[in-house]
C-alpha cells in the first residue's frame, strides 16, 4: 500500500443519521454531505412552508481569541469570510465556506503578525457541528430546546448568543435565507449527533423536515441568497 | 331524558348527539361528549365519589372546578384525576381509590368512629414504642395513608416537552378582567399571551344565565368577548392550560397536557379571578352540599341537576342571586339562609316575588343525612355571629349549595413576592404591592359587579401596555387615573358556625377539623406556619384553596391576634397539581460519541458510560484484547480524552507556572507528563503537554477533568494580562492510541514519516499525514508498549479507524477497549488521577515526588507541597499482587488485626501474570516491596503482598523500543 493511494473523506457527526434517512449524497471536496432526503421538492417546500433542517457542519470556522481581535476584525476584507460571530470582546468566530477555512486562517496569521495586538487562531472547522434551521417555524424549534430568546423583533439578522440547547452548550446565529428565517445552531461535534436528533424530535409535530444541497437549490431558485454551506 | 339531565341551552359545552360509555367502579355509565366524568356520575345519581384521607368518610362534587380533593379518582391507570374536570373519553375506566373492599363499603370507615384515637398530630406521638415495633407500624400506615397509587406497570407513552416563549405581556386568566385587559393591550399594540385553565373563554360569566347588567346574559357577553378576543391578531389564546408557578424575573410556569411552558414575560397581568371556599358546620362533608359556583357549573355547562330541592347558604348578594339561578334551572329553593341582618337588592326582591323569603340572620347548623344531605339544619346568629340557641329549625332538602365564602385567587401573585393585606368589609386577603411589572385585574384585586371587572381588567391592560413604551399621551394620562368601582354589597364574613364538638372539617384533604386546629393551637402551635406544619392544613391535593381562609380564621380567634397579625402561610408553586413527569421535560439526555463510535457499534462493543461519552468497553475479551496489544498491535479508540490547544507568548512561562514540573524547558517537538495540582498540593490531573511551538503548546488532560482543567486555567488567566489563550478541541480530534511491538509496522505503512526511534523516540512527536490524513503523533505510551497516539481531525474517523483495521489485518490487529487498558496500565502501575487518588491525595504520597521541582521558584501547590515535604509521609499508594485467584473490589479495607488500615484503588485480574493485581492506599510502614497485605473482600480476607516497581516491563525497554 503506498500513501498516495489513500482517497480520505470526511463525514459530519451525524453522517450515520443522515445515512440511515435514506439520504444520497454529494461531495464538497472531501466532505460527505447530503444531497437529498429522498424528495428533494417536497424538502423544500417543507421548509419553505414549515422548518427545514440542513447539516452544514462543513462551513469553515475559525476561532479569533485576544485583546487584538477586534482589530483584525476591522481589517478583515477576506471574501472567503462568510459571517462573523462576536462572541465576547476579544472573542470571535469567522465562518468561511467549506475547504476556505486554510486559506483564510493564513491570512488572517499575516494580519495578526502586523501591530494589531495579541490575536491568536485556531482552526476549529472539526469541532463544531453546525445546522441550519430553515423556515417560518424555526423559531418554534428553538423554543423547544432552548430559553434563549429568539423572537426575530428581539434577536435581529446576524445576532449570535452562547445557550444551552437541550441541555449542551450551543451558539446561535441568525441569518435569514431571503424571506425565510433562518438561524445557524453550532455545538461540539461530540455531541453533534445528539443535537441532530433532538432537534428532530422537537421538531417532529411541527413538520420538521431534514433537507439536503439539492432542496437547497431549489430553495436558491426561488431566492437567490446564498447559505453557508452553499 | 332522565330527571337529572335538564334540556339543551346555549350556555351548556355538551353535544347530546354524541353519546358515551365509560365505566366507574367496573359499573357502565353513559355521558355525552363534553360532558366530564364528575357531571356524568351525578347524571347517573352516583354521589360518593371518594373517600377521605383518614377517616375514610364519603364524599361527593362539591367545587366542581378542580380545586377540592373530593372527586379524585383513578382514571385509566392515572391516579388522582380530578373528576370533575376531567372530559369523559369513550371506553374510559373510572376508579375509587382509597377505599377497601369497595366504595359503598369501606372498612377503613371505622376509623370514624375511632377518631379520638387519632388526634392531630398522632404520628409525633403514636406508634413510636417499642421500638422495634416501628417497621411493621410503617408498614401498616404507609399502606392506610396516601392517595392514589401509581401502576408502576403501566409504561408511559406520553411524550413530555418544554417549550419557552418570550412575550412582552401574558394575562393571566380568561374571564371577563382577562379578556378585557388583554384586548385593551393588544389594541394598543402589544402583543399578549392569554392563558386560561378552562376550556372556553369567559370565566365565571360562563355560568350565569341571569344577566348582570344591561340586559344581556352573563354567558353570552363572555361569548361575545371570547369572540373579540379571537379576532385580535395580536392575541395568542392558549387553550385550557395551567399556570401553576410564577417566578422571579416574570417566568410562568404553564402546565398544558403533556407540555411544560414557560413564558417570559415582560408584564403580567393577574386577572384570575376569585374562588369559593366552604363554611364550616356539623358533616360539612356530607355528599349534597355544593359551594354555589360548582352547582352552576353543573347545571349551565354540563347541563346536570344533582337534586331537586336546596338550602342555598349566603353571605352577600351572590347567594341571592345563585338562588334565582336554582329557580330558573326547576330546583325548588327551600330556604336562602342569609348571614346577614337584611339586604336591600334586586335579588333579594325577586326572590320576593318568586315566593322565596330569605331568611336573614340566619345560616347552616349541621346536614344530615345518611350518605347524602337529606336535610339540613339552619340556625340564627346573634350579632357576633354565635349561634341563637333553640332558634334551630330542620329543612328536608337533598341540595346544601354554599356561596358563604369567596377569597381572591391571588396565590400566583403571592408566589411572586406581592404580599397580601386583609380587608375586613371583603372578609378577604387581598393582593397589595404589586412587584414591578406586574398588574392584577378584575375580582383578584377585590372588584365586584360585572361592569366594574371589565374597566378594572381594561384598566390593568391600559397601565402594562403604556409601561412598555405602547399608546399616546392620552393613554398615558389615562393610565394614571384609576377607574370608577361600583359599591361593594355588604359582606358578613363567616367561618365556623358551630361550637359544638361533632366533626366539621377545616381541611378536606387531610381531615383536619376545627377541633384539631384549637388543639394544635393550644399545643403551642400557634403561629400559622407552625400550625400548618403541626396539623398538615392547607398541605394536600387543594393546597389550601378550600381551608387556608379557615385555618387563618380559627388560628386568630383561637390567638385572639386578628387575621391581619395572623398573616397567611406562604405560597409556593405549584399552586395547581403538576404531573412529574412535565416537570422533568422530554429525555434530553446528551451523549457525547467519538467520531468511530457508530464503527465500535458495528463491532458489538459493550459500552461504558463516562459522563457522557459512551466508550467501548470490551470488543471480545480481555484475555484476547491484552494479548494483542503485548504480542501483536492493537487500536484503543481515546477521542474522549480532554485536548488543549494552548497558545501565545506567555503561553509557556503560564503553563510553567500551573505545573509543579517543568513545561518552560521543553523542546519543540517533544513530549512530558504533566500533573496538575490544586493550591493545596492536591493532584488533580494528569495528562501529557507537547510542544508545537515557541507559543503553542497542545496539551492533554482527563476524560472527567477536561472541563474543570479548562475552567481553572481560565480562571487563573483571569486574574491578570497574560498572552495566552486556551481553546477546548476535544471535539475537534479523533484520537487513536496504537499499541504494541508492531504498531511502527503498521504505521510506516500508512505514513511517508519516518518513525524510527531515532527521529521520533519516546515523547517525541511528529506531524504528517497518515492514511492521507493530516495528523499529530504523540509517541507515548500508556498500556506500557511502543505505541503512538494519532490525533487527527474527527471528520475523518470513520475513514482513519476502518483503513486502520484493514492495514493490520495482517499483522492481527485488534481493537482493545477501557477493559483491556485498564488492565495494561495497571501492570505498568500507572495512576489515574481521581481514580486512584482522592480529595487528599498529593504527589510525595502518590509516589510522584518525581513531578515535583520544589527548587522551581513559584507554581501552583508549592507553598502546601514545601510543608508537606517537611512532614513524615503516613500512607503511600503501593502495587500489590494477591496470593490468590480472587480479585478485590475497588474500595475495599486493607486491614491490620481486622482494623482498616488503607484501602483498595484499582485490582484486575492480568492474564499475562496469571494473578490479580491492583494498587492500593497503605500506610507508610507496609509501603515497603515484599510487605504483606490484608484485604477484606466480602467476609474473605485475601493475602496479598506490596510490590513496588511495575509488574510488567520496569526498565521501560519495550515503551522505548
Amino acid at each position: 500500500m503506498t500513501t498516495t493511494a489513500f482517497r480520505p473523506y470526511k463525514v459530519t457527526a451525524a453522517y450515520r443519521v443522515h445515512r440511515a434517512r435514506s439520504a444520497t449524497w454529494a461531495e464538497i471536496g472531501p466532505w460527505r454531505v447530503a444531497d437529498s432526503f429522498g424528495d428533494a421538492t417536497r424538502e423544500a417546500s417543507c421548509t419553505r412552508q414549515a422548518v427545514g433542517l440542513q447539516d452544514v457542519s462543513p462551513i469553515g470556522k475559525l476561532d479569533l481569541k485576544g485583546a487584538g481581535t477586534g482589530g483584525v476584525l476591522a481589517r478583515v476584507n477576506d471574501g472567503t469570510i462568510t459571517a462573523t460571530l462576536s462572541i465576547k470582546p476579544g472573542h470571535a468566530l469567522l465562518l468561511t465556506e467549506p475547504g476556505r477555512e486554510a486559506g483564510a486562517h493564513e491570512t488572517l496569521l499575516g494580519m495578526a503578525g502586523t501591530p494589531a495586538g495579541c490575536v491568536h487562531i485556531t482552526d476549529v472547522t472539526s469541532a463544531l457541528s453546525a445546522y441550519c434551521l430553515v423556515g417560518p417555524l424555526a423559531v418554534d424549534v428553538l423554543n423547544r430546546l432552548t430559553s434563549l430568546d429568539v423572537r426575530r423583533d428581539r434577536f435581529a439578522q446576524h445576532c449570535c448568543a452562547p445557550c444551552s440547547l437541550g441541555h449542551v452548550h450551543a451558539t446561535v446565529y441568525r441569518d435569514d435565507w431571503g424571506a425565510l428565517p433562518a438561524y445557524l445552531v453550532l455545538v461540539g461535534r461530540d455531541v453533534g449527533e445528539y443535537v441532530w436528533t433532538a432537534m428532530e424530535a422537537a421538531g417532529s409535530a411541527l413538520g420538521l423536515t431534514p433537507f439536503g444541497m439539492a432542496a437547497e437549490r431549489l430553495l436558491r431558485a426561488v431566492d437567490p441568497r446564498l447559505s453557508p454551506v452553499s | 331524558m332522565s330527571d337529572t339531565r335538564l334540556p339543551r341551552h346555549t350556555s351548556q359545552c355538551v353535544d347530546r348527539s354524541k353519546p358515551l360509555k365509560f365505566t366507574f367502579d367496573g359499573r357502565a355509565v353513559e355521558a355525552y361528549e363534553g360532558e366530564t366524568i364528575g357531571a356524568a356520575l351525578c347524571a347517573a345519581g352516583i354521589t360518593t365519589l371518594s373517600r377521605s384521607f383518614k377517616y375514610h368518610r364519603r364524599r361527593g362534587l362539591l367545587c366542581v372546578s378542580g380545586r377540592c380533593p373530593n372527586c379524585l379518582m383513578t382514571v385509566d391507570g392515572v391516579p388522582n384525576v380530578r373528576a370533575c374536570v376531567e372530559p369523559v373519553r369513550q371506553g374510559a375506566v373510572a376508579r375509587s381509590q382509597h377505599a377497601w373492599p369497595s366504595l359503598e363499603r369501606d372498612v377503613q370507615a371505622v376509623f370514624d368512629r375511632f377518631d379520638h384515637l387519632l388526634p392531630v398530630g398522632f404520628y409525633y406521638k403514636t406508634f413510636m414504642r417499642p421500638k422495634w415495633l416501628w417497621p411493621h407500624y410503617e408498614t401498616v400506615l404507609r399502606h392506610l395513608a396516601g392517595l392514589g397509587r401509581i401502576d408502576i406497570g403501566i409504561e408511559s407513552h406520553e411524550h413530555t416537552e418544554v417549550v419557552h416563549l418570550h412575550t412582552p405581556l401574558a394575562v393571566v386568566g380568561g374571564g371577563p378582567a382577562g379578556m378585557s385587559a388583554a384586548l385593551q393591550a393588544a389594541r394598543l399594540g402589544v402583543e399578549v399571551i392569554l392563558i386560561d385553565d378552562q376550556p372556553k373563554l369567559g370565566g365565571h360569566l360562563r355560568w350565569h344565565l341571569l344577566p348582570s347588567e344591561g340586559g344581556t346574559p352573563d354567558h353570552e357577553q363572555a361569548e361575545r368577548l371570547a369572540a373579540e378576543v379571537r379576532e385580535e391578531p395580536r392575541i395568542r389564546h392558549l387553550e385550557n392550560p395551567q399556570a401553576f408557578g410564577f417566578y422571579e424575573g416574570n417566568l410562568l410556569g404553564v402546565a398544558h397536557r403533556d407540555r411544560l411552558i414557560r413564558i417570559r414575560a415582560e408584564r403580567v397581568i393577574a386577572a384570575t379571578g376569585g374562588f369559593e371556599h366552604p363554611l364550616i358546620f356539623q358533616n360539612n362533608d356530607l355528599p349534597g352540599t355544593f359551594l354555589a359556583t360548582g352547582i352552576l357549573r353543573l347545571i349551565r355547562l354540563y347541563g346536570v341537576r344533582p337534586g331537586k330541592r336546596a338550602v342555598v347558604a349566603a353571605n352577600d348578594d351572590r347567594g341571592l342571586r345563585v338562588a334565582r339561578e336554582l329557580l330558573a334551572a326547576g330546583i325548588e329553593v327551600a330556604a336562602v339562609a342569609d348571614a346577614r341582618p337584611a339586604a336591600d337588592s334586586e335579588h333579594a326582591a325577586a326572590l320576593g316575588e318568586a315566593g322565596v323569603m330569605p331568611l336573614f340572620g340566619c345560616t347552616v347548623l349541621e346536614a344530615r343525612g345518611r350518605g347524602r344531605v337529606d336535610a339540613v339544619r339552619l340556625v340564627r346568629l346573634d350579632d357576633s355571629a354565635r349561634p341563637i340557641a333553640g332558634s334551630e329549625r330542620e329543612i328536608a332538602v337533598d341540595l346544601l349549595v354554599l356561596a358563604t365564602g369567596w377569597e381572591p385567587n391571588a396565590g400566583l401573585l403571592a408566589q411572586n413576592g406581592c404580599a397580601l393585606r386583609y380587608r375586613e368589609d371583603l372578609g378577604a386577603f387581598l393582593p397589595s404591592e404589586l412587584p414591578e411589572g406586574v398588574f392584577a385585574g378584575g375580582e383578584v384585586a377585590g372588584i365586584r359587579g360585572l361592569g366594574s371587572i371589565l374597566r378594572h381588567g381594561e384598566h390593568a391592560g391600559l397601565r402594562a401596555a403604556v409601561s412598555l413604551g405602547a399608546g399616546s399621551a392620552a393613554d398615558r394620562t389615562a393610565a394614571g387615573v384609576e377607574p370608577e368601582s361600583e359599591p361593594q354589597g355588604l359582606v358578613r364574613p363567616l367561618v365556623a358556625v358551630s361550637q359544638e364538638k361533632s366533626k366539621q372539617f377545616v381541611c378536606l384533604c387531610e381531615d383536619v377539623s376545627t377541633k384539631d386546629i384549637r388543639t394544635a393551637v393550644g399545643e403551642g402551635f400557634d403561629h400559622i406556619q407552625t400550625l400548618k406544619r403541626y396539623s398538615t392544613v392547607t398541605m394536600g391535593p387543594c393546597q389550601g384553596k378550600m381551608c387556608h381562609h379557615a385555618a387563618v380564621s380559627l388560628c386568630a380567634d383561637a390567638t385572639g391576634k386578628g387575621f391581619a397579625t395572623t398573616g397567611t402561610t406562604t405560597a409556593r408553586p405549584p399552586s395547581t397539581p403538576v404531573p412529574l413527569g412535565i416537570l422533568a421535560g422530554p429525555a434530553h439526555d446528551p451523549i457525547r460519541r467519538t467520531p468511530f463510535h457508530h464503527q465500535h457499534e458495528d463491532a458489538k462493543a459493550t459500552w461504558m458510560d463516562m459522563g457522557a461519552w459512551k466508550r467501548p468497553l470490551l470488543y471480545s475479551s480481555v484475555e484476547e484484547e491484552c494479548r494483542a496489544v503485548h504480542e501483536r498491535v492493537g487500536i484503543i479508540d481515546v477521542s474522549p480524552l480532554g485536548k488543549l490547544d494552548i497558545q501565545g507568548g506567555d503561553a509557556a512561562a503560564f503553563l510553567e507556572w500551573i505545573h509543579p514540573n517543568r513545561i518552560a524547558n521543553l523542546k519543540q517537538g517533544r513530549i512530558r507528563y504533566r500533573l496538575m495540582l490544586d493550591d493545596s498540593g492536591i493532584i488533580m490531573d494528569d495528562g501529557t503537554i507537547a510542544r508545537l511551538g515557541d507559543d503553542h503548546f497542545f496539551v492533554t488532560t482527563g476524560t472527567g477533568a477536561l472541563e474543570g482543567v479548562e475552567q481553572w486555567l481560565e480562571w487563573w488567566l483571569a486574574t491578570g494580562q497574560r498572552c495566552t489563550h486556551v481553546t477546548n478541541v476535544t471535539a475537534a480530534f479523533g484520537a487513536i492510541n496504537v499499541a504494541g511491538p508492531r504498531s511502527r509496522e503498521l504505521l510506516v505503512r500508512l505514513t511517508e514519516l519516518d518513525l524510527s526511534n531515532q527521529a521520533v523516540p519516546y515523547l517525541a512527536t511528529a506531524s504528517g499525514t497518515v492514511a492521507g490524513v493530516p495528523a499529530l503523533l504523540l509517541r507515548i505510551g500508556f498500556v506500557g508498549e511502543l505505541g503512538y497516539e494519532i490525533h487527527f481531525p474527527a471528520e475523518y474517523g470513520e475513514y482513519l479507524w476502518s483503513t486502520l483495521l484493514e492495514a493490520g489485518r495482517d499483522l492481527g490487529i485488534q481493537p482493545f477497549g477501557v477493559e483491556a487498558q485498564r488492565v495494561l496500565r495497571l501492570e505498568k502501575l500507572h495512576i489515574i488521577p481521581n481514580h486512584d487518588t482522592d480529595a487528599l491525595s498529593n504527589p510525595f504520597e502518590a509516589n510522584m515526588s518525581w513531578a515535583v521541582k520544589l527548587d522551581k521558584p513559584d507554581f501552583i501547590g508549592r507553598a502546601a507541597l514545601a510543608r508537606q515535604a517537611a512532614s513524615p509521609v503516613r500512607q503511600r499508594l503501593v502495587g500489590f499482587e494477591l496470593n490468590g485467584a480472587t480479585v478485590p473490589k475497588e474500595g475495599e479495607a486493607v486491614v491490620v488485626d481486622g482494623a482498616p488500615v488503607g484501602r483498595v484503588s484499582s485490582a484486575k485480574w492480568s492474564p499475562l501474570l496469571q494473578r490479580a493485581i491492583g494498587m492500593a492506599w497503605v500506610p507508610v510502614d507496609l509501603a515497603a516491596a515484599g510487605k504483606q497485605l490484608h484485604i477484606q473482600s466480602g467476609k474473605q480476607t485475601l493475602g496479598a503482598r506490596v510490590v513496588i516497581e511495575p509488574f510488567y516491563d520496569p526498565a521501560g525497554e519495550r515503551l522505548k523500543s
